[in-house]
């Protein structure tokens, strides 16, 4: 659905995008981090037409963004990291506006107006100003705003910043139910454990280049990471230590307080094996969890925080 | 919360758009004429200008009641008659002149802030990415904001038409200064809205709609009058530019026409000739400020890369400078670097 090839922007000597691939497919949430100054925005804005790239090409619904600019804007919805907003709108006049510039009949407009507010939740908030409204509430205007044409993709530039943690889990919701409608969804953000929940896929870019881009099962190997498991055992842990030090898929085991850090060897799955070890040496297993690779921690060891 | 919408189901395709909408004039403003209108309806300043024009409206056709009641009663029937005509012209010559003169400033006052206020509040972007057009965006400002303009002057039609009942005043100058006053305002107006593109507050648009005005109406003429009377240029071509470019020159043979009943420099019947050309002039300004404002909202974007480091910002800006300590008052320190226009 999105595809760049060799996607390259120059602001004078400044190189904000190089040679960027992307493809992510029909229906994928697809999550766009990088450190602040890394061209996220600018390969967003070149997506939505709003900049031409210096060299490369980019698709929209198989569209060259380059020669089918009107016909793209038809197909994305793109709402910036900043948001303005007209003072003397109220917000049905607001969504309205809009859906009169996408060339939405006059008398179907109502209906979609009542639609993309119901759908955002905004239903009692029809009648009021826009700028009276919290900044939770104008990201979700901002979001019906660009529902409003029924965009077979959405561009969102972090949606979620300056929301509270209540507005941001309704954002994240949100997401969810445009995916199940069949939205193809690129959305960039900081706050990394947010896109760990809902994307499909990830792309971490730095200097205008990514560092990494696929799924989050696929970054443990690129970083070299063995799998872990903590464990608690009732009682003394040290027979749980000698038994599972002599398991030859495990490559070492610390203990951390009351629990035990398990560190299999590269390449092996942690299928039931220490459960079943534990168990048939009469040890009692009371806690085994798997320890997941947090996006953080990935971004923080993928990128070095090169800033234009 | 959301689970449950309807929303997928009202959506339609996007019809095509047959020959009849093709022609719809409003369609060339598109949906921003209809938005500006609204929005202006909710402002107090729409309602302040009205009820201003209309004071000095008042106070104008009081102060030359006044004047006409204090020369004297006295005289006939015939000459009551030929005062009240005299009377006539005076208020006709007035509004002719308030319209014009405050056509020029309103319209380049309502239209300093027209695209200025998208770009400030980054609403440009956004509007870039529906399938408005630039032109859309430009004609959308100028039309509703000339709208506004034109429905104040219009308060004053009726108090032309009453006193044409006087006599004295022929249809055709009145018309003709209309007209004037129009294409005046829409050249000023064209010329506030490009000057609005790159100006950060209204006021630098106002001041240099002001000071461009003084330069073409008032420096140029006055360099062609010096020439004019050098001899380095004929005294019939002044005249001939003079009329054809400058209003100020053809409202003044206008009024000299309308005092005397006959053509002053004989420009009279060259005011549709002048107005044709400031309405070129327009056009010319607008289609400016269509190719401009699309360059300015595709410039929007690098706002976050430092400007020294884009070729626009470099060019302004020069090498790099050294960084300046503060020195003094922060307050003041911080004022002296910022430019000064």
């Amino acid at each position: 659905m999105i595809e760049t090839k060799k996607l390259t922007k120059n602001f004078g000597s400044l190189v904000a995008v190089s040679n960027l691939d992307l493809y992510i497919g029909a229906g994928d949430i697809f999550g766009f981090i990088g450190p602040n100054g890394a061209g996220k925005t600018t390969t967003m804005r070149i997506l939505v037409t709003l900049l031409e790239p210096t060299s490369g090409e980019a698709f929209i619904d198989g569209l060259d963004i380059s020669k089918h600019g009107k016909d793209v804007r038809r197909r994305v919805g793109y709402m910036p990291d900043f948001m303005g907003v007209y003072d003397d709108l109220k917000v049905f006049e607001y969504l309205e506006f809009f859906a009169a510039a996408f060339g939405i009949e006059y008398r179907k407009r109502k209906a979609i107006v009542d639609g993309v507010l119901e759908l955002t939740d905004l239903v009692s908030k029809r009648g009021a100003p826009v700028d009276s409204l919290s900044r939770g509430m104008q990201q979700r205007l901002g979001l019906a705003r660009v529902l409003i044409h029924d965009p077979k993709v959405l561009i969102l530039d972090e949606p979620a910043s300056g929301l509270d943690p209540r507005a941001r889990i309704e954002m994240r919701e949100l997401l969810r139910e445009l995916k199940r409608m069949g939205k193809t969804i690129m959305v960039s953000s900081h706050i990394l454990s947010e896109l760990e929940e809902i994307c499909d896929r990830i792309g971490i870019i730095e200097h205008g280049q990514f560092v990494f881009s696929g799924s989050m099962e696929e970054i443990r190997p690129r970083l070299g990471i063995q799998s872990k498991v903590r464990v608690k055992v009732l009682g003394d842990p040290a027979p749980a230590v000698e038994m599972l030090s002599a398991l030859p898929q495990i490559q070492k085991v610390e203990t951390t307080g009351d629990y035990l850090s398990v560190t299999f060897c590269e390449g092996e799955k942690t299928d039931g094996i220490i459960a079943r070890t534990l168990v048939s040496g009469g040890v009692d297993l009371v806690y085994l969890q798997p320890e997941q690779l947090k996006l953080d921690d990935a971004f923080l060891q993928l990128t070095k925080g090169i800033v234009h | 919360m959301r689970g449950d919408t309807t929303y997928g189901s009202f959506m339609q395709k996007v019809p095509a758009i047959n020959l009849f909408q093709c022609l719809n004039p409003l369609r060339l403003a598109g949906p921003i004429f209809d938005k500006e209108l609204r929005v202006a309806s909710r402002r107090r300043r729409l309602y302040v200008l009205r009820f201003g024009y209309v004071a000095l409206l008042v106070l104008l056709f009081l102060r030359l009641w006044f004047l006409m009641l204090r020369s004297g009663q006295a005289g006939g029937g015939v000459f009551q008659v030929s005062r009240l005509g005299e009377l006539g012209k005076g208020i006709v010559l007035a509004v002719l002149w308030l319209q014009f003169l405050s056509g020029q400033i309103l319209a380049a006052v309502l239209l300093s802030d027209a695209i200025g206020a998208e770009v400030r509040q980054r609403t440009l972007d956004v509007l870039f990415v529906t399938p408005i057009r630039s032109l859309q965006i430009v004609m959308g400002k100028l039309l509703s904001k000339l709208l506004q303009l034109v429905s104040l002057l219009a308060i004053s039609l009726p108090v032309l038409a009453v006193v044409r009942v006087f006599g004295g005043v022929p249809w055709g100058s009145v018309i003709a200064g209309l007209c004037v006053t129009l294409s005046a305002s829409l050249f000023g107006g064209a010329l506030s809205l490009l000057l609005s593109i790159s100006s950060r507050h209204f006021y630098h648009a106002v001041l240099t709609v002001g000071l461009s005005f003084i330069v073409i109406w008032g420096l140029v003429p006055l360099v062609l009058g010096h020439l004019a009377s050098a001899q380095c240029i004929a005294g019939t071509t002044v005249t001939f530019l003079l009329g054809l470019t400058n209003p100020f020159v053809v409202m003044a043979d206008l009024t000299r026409g309308i005092l005397t009943g006959v053509g002053g420099m004989g420009l009279s019947a060259a005011w549709p000739r002048h107005c044709l050309f400031l309405l070129g002039s327009a056009g010319i300004l607008l289609a400016w400020s269509d190719w401009r404002v699309r360059r300015i909202a595709l410039r929007v974007a690098p706002l976050r890369v430092p400007e020294t480091t884009t070729e626009a910002g470099a060019r302004h800006w020069g090498a790099p400078r050294a960084i300046r300590p503060v020195t003094g008052s922060p307050i003041v320190w911080k004022e002296r670097c910022r430019p000064l226009f």
